[in-house]
């Protein structure tokens, strides 16, 4: 008789309340959680901020918050006006005197940092965020994260529904490859021992999108690989980052130059290509770029080369 | 009286019939564990392609190119110069650190004592960490001319007057080695993102291993390997006591001087390309002791044809059991050579109480 589904009311209440739920769910304060799982706090919108990894710092000038950052690390080098910020120490090395000096409200870490300082940060009371997506998408995720941080939320979702629209562009052209359009490739990192980058890490995560097959998929991580195993693995396209400051380039010379390697398709075939590694290690909206490049490096005949 | 002598006679007979006996048993496992470990890694090649590569490239290089190149590369250009790299090594290792032991009278010495690998790890350290446009081949002669000076620093601190005391040298070895370890940990600390190479170095691998490498060590850990060889007698002899082996016309100064300089040269060949690999040194010499008995003669070659043998198994586990991924085989030596040592250790206990 007094059916509830019967009163219009409850029903468009119940409604709005349900989608109310479903929309703002994630956004609720309580439900966020960064890359390390940490719970985290938006409010109140961060003023001070200190980044201790360069891509971290990469996110905030892009975003325009550059103004809001009082520290960075030795290695954030992009955009160039980072070198003149403060300086709280190296990578793994975090000067936490001076950070805590610098009195943030808001200190985005790294995975680096995940056992070191930044528990040390957090029983100090300082809210500490930690970003190290291994996808794509992880990337734009974390971008809105430290726009809603922030309190920009507009730059984030222009910056991000632009670097949506480029992975797009690259993703509805490699999409639909079959395997065997896929070539073989493998990144490798470093040559003394051979160190490639294997499952669930982002420059993984950026060759699959490129439409590309990593040979490297056994291993997780950045770990070493047997030269045996590369070697009859027969990578079809080689992708060597390098660092800018860097000349001479032992790892470089290793694959184009050491006999073992020239019976692998990509040495006999000439396909073999340097990358900036600041733009594929780091998870900043440049990587979109390294997408794009290494999306002309795999099908030279889909893509034309991008524009820097 | 006739009697006695005879006995004796055959006594020394058999002694020397059971040496050689063991030698040959110690060639054969050598060569046996070699032809084992290029049958093995990570890319499964049926073995008689193997042998008929190999065949091919001893006998007729013109008709190897018949196999699969993948096939060629993986077997003569990665396992094989690998396998002969960690085979030197093992025994560069394994000699010298018999000799140390006889030469120290102490159960415990081996080259690394007198701050060879600190000084080896510290040059090979700051050759990571020199700017990128500094050819990386310099690493290694880094890491030789570190532990070469360390173990001259060493020497000077603990010659007393024309002597060379062996506490002085233990403990000048010890203070030189926390020394150098200290600026080695300070330069790892600092260099921050250059570290990838620098921790399996400290731990040891052969995972570059190629010729060039090879033909570089061969000089060096012959050399030193002959000239160790050679002291097997005076070392027999100063295990009696040094003022003894004086009296027994031996030259203990110029002898322990020579095992010192042969050593460091064969042992820092060795680590300068694959980093300080422990264990090896001291689990060798002992298990040769135990097995074979404590004569010079016969524990110093063992402990070479030993040393090399392990040191082949110890790195085909290195780079099988985890495949693709490889293990620093400092961390095998260790975890399969301490259990076994131990084992020893408790038989040695039993027969002595």
């Amino acid at each position: 008789m007094n059916n509830v589904w019967n009163k219009p009311f409850i029903c468009i209440a119940l409604a709005a309340v349900l989608c109310v739920c479903a929309c703002a769910a994630p956004a609720s304060p309580e439900e966020l959680r960064d890359d390390s799982g940490n719970a985290i706090t938006i409010t109140p919108p961060a003023e001070r901020i200190i980044s201790l990894a360069p891509a971290n710092t990469e996110i905030v000038y892009a975003l325009g918050l550059e103004n809001k950052l009082v520290g960075v690390t030795e290695f954030c080098n992009y955009p160039p006006a980072a070198k003149d910020k403060p300086r709280v120490g190296g990578f793994s090395t975090v000067d936490i005197e001076k950070a805590v000096a610098l009195q943030p409200d808001l200190v985005l870490a790294a995975e680096k940092h995940n056992k070191s300082v930044t528990p040390q940060l957090q029983k100090m009371g300082f809210r500490v965020v930690s970003l190290y997506p291994s996808s794509l998408q992880g990337v734009i995720q974390d971008i809105t994260l430290v726009g809603r941080l922030c309190g920009a939320d507009t730059e984030a979702a222009t910056l991000t529904a632009d670097l949506q629209k480029r992975i797009d562009a690259v993703t509805a052209i490699t999409g639909g490859l079959d395997s065997d359009k896929r070539p073989r490739t493998l990144v490798v990192i470093w040559n003394d021992p051979l160190i490639v980058a294997g499952a669930s890490t982002l420059i993984g995560d950026i060759i699959r999108e490129a439409g590309g097959n990593n040979v490297a998929l056994q291993v997780s991580g950045f770990s070493s690989m047997n030269l045996e195993s590369i070697v009859s693995a027969d990578p079809q396209v080689i992708i060597v980052p390098t660092s800018m400051d860097q000349q001479g380039d032992p790892l470089w010379e290793f694959i184009t130059t050491d006999p073992r390697m020239s019976g692998t398709s990509a040495v006999r075939n000439s396909r073999l290509y340097r990358i900036d590694g600041d733009m594929i290690y780091r998870h900043s909206p440049r990587c979109i770029t390294a997408l794009e490049q290494i999306a002309s490096f795999l099908h030279p005949d889909l893509f034309s080369k991008p524009a820097q | 009286m006739d009697t006695a002598l005879k006995t004796e006679l055959d006594l020394h007979r058999a002694r020397v019939q059971r040496g050689k006996l063991l030698l040959m048993l110690a060639a054969l496992v050598l060569v046996g564990v070699g032809l084992w470990s290029i049958t093995t890694g990570s890319t499964a090649i049926p073995v008689h392609d193997i042998l008929a590569i190999l065949q091919a490239r001893i006998f007729a290089p013109e008709k190897a190119d018949a196999y699969s190149a993948i096939y060629n590369t993986i077997i003569c250009d990665i396992r094989l110069p690998r396998i002969i790299m960690a085979g030197l090594t093992g025994a560069a290792l394994a000699v010298a650190g018999a000799a140390y032991q006889g030469m120290f009278r102490n159960p415990l010495a081996d080259p690394y004592l007198t701050g060879i690998s600190q000084g080896a790890a510290l040059g090979a350290v700051a050759g990571f960490l020199l700017p990128a446009a500094v050819p990386a081949a310099l690493v290694p002669v880094l890491a030789f001319l570190g532990a070469v000076l360390s173990v001259a620093a060493v020497y000077s601190i603990a010659r007393t007057g024309r002597t060379l005391p062996v506490t002085t040298l233990i403990l000048g070895g010890v203070a030189v080695g926390a020394f150098l370890a200290s600026i080695t940990s300070y330069l790892i600390i600092v260099s921050d993102e250059k570290v990838h190479g620098i921790v399996f170095w400290l731990l040891g691998t052969f995972s570059l291993a190629d010729w060039w490498r090879v033909a570089i060590m061969i000089p060096y850990i012959l050399a030193g390997a002959v000239v160790l060889l050679l002291m097997a007698r005076p070392l027999n002899v100063m295990q009696l006591d040094e003022e003894q082996a004086e009296q027994l016309g031996i030259n203990v100064e110029r002898t322990k001087l020579i095992i010192l300089a042969a050593a460091t040269l064969t042992t820092a060949a060795a680590v300068c390309f694959c980093g300080a690999i422990g264990f090896v040194g001291i689990i060798i010499p002992h298990a040769v002791r135990m097995t074979c008995g404590p004569d010079y003669r016969l524990l110093l070659p063992i402990s070479l044809l030993g040393g090399a043998a392990f040191l082949i198994l110890a790195d085909t586990a290195a780079r099988t059991i985890m495949a693709p991924t490889e293990i620093p085989v400092g961390i095998i030596t260790a975890i399969i050579g301490t259990p076994f040592f131990l084992y020893l250790l408790n038989q040695k206990k039993k027969a002595v109480f």
